[in-house]
C-alpha cells in the first residue's frame, strides 16, 4: 500500500482494493482447471470421401510434395484410388492452404454435403515444421478422407496431435483401413 | 410466344425458384464433424495461458451470428463478452469472441470442430483467446472454456483452482509450436484490441 500516498490517496486506493477484491472473489469461484484429458481417444471413423473406390482431389495448397508422399503411401494400401480430378464435376476434395495464428490446429479435413470436401492445411504452423512432420499432417488429414478416425496411439498417424512419431501409415492405420476397406 | 405468355412463364419461374429457395431453409439442419490435427496443447492453466494473448473472465450477453473466413473455408460463431476480469492480456469493456464451427445456414449443417461446447449466452466463463485481425478474439476449439456458473465451480476436486489458474498466468508452459500470435508481432497491437472492442 506504499503507493496509497498524498493527494490521490483516496481514488487510488479504493481503485486497488475494489480490483483485489474483484480480483479474489472471481477466482475463489473458479472451478478446478480441466484435467489433462487423454489425449487423443480413438474416435469413430469418418464418412470420408470417397466416391466408390476413387477419391479424386484438386490442389490449392503448397503443400504438393507432402501430398503426393501421402497419396503414395495410401494407394500402396488397395482398394481406393487416389488421383487428381479431371472433367467437370467437382471433386471429392480439395486442399487448401490458411495462415491463422488464432487456432491450435495444423491440419483440418471438412466434410460436405454439397460439393467438395475440404482439407485444410494451416501454413503458421507447416511453415516451420520439418518435411516429416509436414508429411504426417497431410498423411493424417488424407487420411481422415478415407474414412479414419483419430488413433490414440502416437505411433499411429492418425494421432490427433503433431507430436505423432508416424509419419505414414503405421500397423495400427493399416489395421484401421482394411478394417474399412478390406485386405 | 407473346410477350404476355413470356411474362408469365417469367414469372412462374421465379416464384418456383423462390419458392424452392424458401423451402431450403426449412430444411431441418444435419450435424457435421470437422476433424483436426492440432499442433499445440491448451488443457492445462499453464499452457493455455502460455499460447493465449488473453486469459479472461467474462459474461455472455448475446450470441451474434455466424462469420466466414479464409475463402468461405472457415465458418466461426460470434458472440458479445462483457469482460470482468483479465488474469493475462489487455483485454477489456465489451468485445467479441468467435468460436470455430456453428450452423451453416446455407449448407444446412451444424458444424462442430474440436471438443469446446458453445458458449451460451447468459453464462459466465473463464476463456483463453487469441486476437484475430478479424477483428475478434478467438477461443480455438481444443481450449474447454471453464462455465463459472454455480453449479459448476470447484466440483470435481479440492484442488487450489485459482491458484493453479495465477501459477499458470505466472508461469506460462511454453511450447515447441506455439509460434508469436498476431498480437505479439502487431507494429500496434493496441489496433488489433480496439477492432475486437464493441463498446
Amino acid at each position: 500500500m506504499g503507493r496509497c500516498k498524498g493527494a490521490r490517496f483516496t481514488r487510488r486506493c479504493i481503485r486497488v482494493a475494489v480490483s483485489a477484491c474483484l480480483t479474489a472473489g472471481l477466482c475463489a469461484g473458479l472451478p478446478a482447471p480441466p484435467a489433462v484429458a487423454a489425449d487423443c481417444p480413438n474416435d469413430p471413423n469418418t464418412a470420408g470421401s470417397v466416391d466408390g473406390s476413387e477419391l479424386t482431389y484438386t490442389l490449392h495448397t503448397r503443400y504438393t510434395a507432402e501430398w503426393a508422399r501421402a497419396r503414395e503411401d495410401w494407394n500402396a494400401l488397395g482398394k481406393v484410388d487416389i488421383k487428381p480430378h479431371t472433367g467437370t464435376a467437382y471433386a471429392d476434395v480439395d486442399a487448401t492452404d490458411v495462415d491463422r495464428a488464432d487456432i491450435g490446429w495444423s491440419g483440418l479435413w471438412e466434410s460436405h454435403e454439397l460439393g467438395s470436401d475440404d482439407i485444410v492445411l494451416n501454413a503458421h504452423f507447416l511453415a516451420s515444421y520439418s518435411a516429416d512432420v509436414k508429411r504426417g499432417v497431410v498423411t493424417h488429414e488424407l487420411g481422415h478422407a478415407l474414412r479414419l478416425g483419430h488413433r490414440s496411439s502416437p505411433g499411429a498417424v492418425m494421432y490427433c496431435n503433431d507430436t505423432r512419431t508416424a509419419f505414414a501409415p503405421t500397423a495400427a492405420d493399416i489395421s484401421a483401413y482394411r478394417a474399412v476397406w478390406g485386405s | 410466344m407473346s410477350p404476355r405468355t413470356g411474362t408469365i412463364a417469367l414469372a412462374t419461374a421465379l416464384v418456383a425458384a423462390g419458392g424452392c429457395a424458401a423451402a431450403w431453409f426449412e430444411v431441418p439442419y444435419g450435424s457435421t464433424h470437422y476433424h483436426p490435427t492440432y499442433a499445440v496443447r491448451l488443457d492445462t492453466p499453464g499452457l493455455a495461458a502460455g499460447w493465449a494473448d488473453d486469459v479472461f473472465i467474462g459474461k455472455v450477453t448475446a450470441r451474434e451470428g455466424v462469420r466466414r473466413t479464409d475463402g468461405d473455408r472457415l465458418l466461426w460463431t460470434t458472440y458479445r463478452v462483457e469482460v470482468q476480469s483479465a488474469l493475462k492480456g489487455k483485454v477489456s469493456g465489451s468485445v467479441r469472441v468467435a468460436q470455430e464451427g456453428g450452423d451453416d445456414p446455407l449448407r444446412r449443417q451444424r458444424i462442430v470442430v474440436g471438443e469446446a461446447p458453445a458458449l451460451l449466452p447468459g453464462r459466465t466463463y473463464l476463456l483463453a483467446t487469441r486476437v484475430a485481425p478479424d477483428g475478434w478474439h478467438t477461443a480455438p476449439s481444443n481450449f474447454l472454456p471453464l462455465d463459472l456458473a454455480p453449479d459448476k465451480a470447484g466440483s470435481d476436486s479440492g484442488t487450489d483452482s485459482s491458484a493453479a489458474w495465477r501459477e499458470g498466468v505466472s508461469h506460462p508452459v511454453s511450447q515447441r509450436d506455439a509460434h508469436p500470435s498476431a498480437v505479439s508481432r502487431a507494429a500496434d497491437p493496441a489496433a488489433l484490441y480496439a477492432r475486437a472492442r464493441l463498446d
